[in-house]
């Protein structure tokens, strides 16, 4: 098993995503293409704690879930010969436990199931504290990888 | 919820009922609202978003997540106009989502939901959303009112 060490500028290389919108700050561990565990320190300063919502803050579901994106994807990205090309999501389903609050450490964790003909299957949580706050199944493609079988 | 009458909610109107805020706010306008049963409307897309420049530089295309974000705040919007429910804050609980293809830039996002149920502060819905009457991105969605849910948990210890 190799292990990488990558940096958030190396991180935002391989997305291909930079600031408001890369919800993954660092990377502890990645196996690529079977493991990656990425960690994300929310600020009272993040730019989505001052529109969500007024009262009460907390890290929109929506942003919840890319970041399980983005961590389920840096296993596909790190793999041999993938770099230059692009992978889509195909479907996803998430279930959302607990709000997630300023100051708080949110460790993503993803591993994948099957990852043939281009499609990739896996699954994600996020936890804070060791508590699962949000978890979720994950499909994605790519395109240049996809053949109908023989 | 019988004999309630759809009504349309332009983007200043909307915010009563919606508790996100600019750059979080998904939705232009409300076309037709039953409360409790159902919501239409659309996102016009432009260039100028923010999210385009991000994702991804010189290939734009609307990410996943805030397809998600404006199919769950049209479902928030048919629950929070029923009387009582105005103002009050949402959680989502669990989402399924197909994408079936790109949203790019200048496309009309148009976005039709429906309240499958609603009880003791939990709504079970379902969203299509098109792009140039194409299905673009279709989802379950599962949302709560925390204020209404909480008063149904049993008593937990202290």
């Amino acid at each position: 098993m190799t292990e990488y060490n990558i940096t958030s500028k190396q991180i935002s290389e391989y997305l291909d995503i930079s600031d408001p919108f890369l919800m993954i700050d660092e990377i502890e561990e990645i196996d690529p293409g079977r493991y990656a565990r990425a960690i994300k320190h929310l600020k009272h300063n993040d730019w989505f704690f001052r529109c969500h919502l007024p009262r009460s803050q907390s890290m929109p579901a929506a942003l919840q879930i890319e970041g399980m994106l983005q961590t389920f994807v840096m296993m596909i990205y790190t793999t041999e010969g993938h770099k230059g090309n692009y992978s889509f999501v195909t479907s996803i389903n998430v279930r959302l436990i607990s709000n997630v609050l300023p100051g708080n450490r949110l460790v993503f964790e993803s591993t994948m199931m099957t990852f043939k003909r281009g499609i990739a299957k896996g699954n994600a949580v996020g936890r804070v504290n060791g508590n699962i706050v949000c978890s979720g199944e994950f499909t994605y493609a790519s395109p240049h990888l996809l053949t109908t079988p023989s | 919820m019988e004999g309630m009458e759809g009504f349309s909610l332009n983007c200043i109107e909307l915010q009563d009922y919606q508790p996100n805020r600019y750059p979080f706010l998904m939705i232009d306008h409300v076309d037709e609202v039953i409360p409790g049963k159902s919501a239409k409307g659309y996102k016009n897309l432009t260039l100028n978003e923010w999210f385009f420049p991000k994702h991804f530089p010189g290939r734009p295309n609307m990410p996943g997540a805030l397809q998600l974000e404006a199919l769950a705040q049209m479902l928030t919007v048919a629950i929070t106009t029923l009387p009582g429910n105005k103002g009050k804050v949402t959680h989502a609980l669990s989402h399924t989502v197909r994408f079936r293809k790109e949203v790019l830039p200048g496309d009309k996002f148009v976005i039709e939901t429906q309240v499958i149920s609603w009880s003791r502060g939990i709504a079970k819905g379902k969203g299509i959303a098109y792009t140039n009457g194409e299905v673009a991105c279709e989802a379950d969605m599962l949302i709560t009112i925390p204020d209404i849910l909480e008063q149904f948990l049993p008593n937990k210890p202290k």
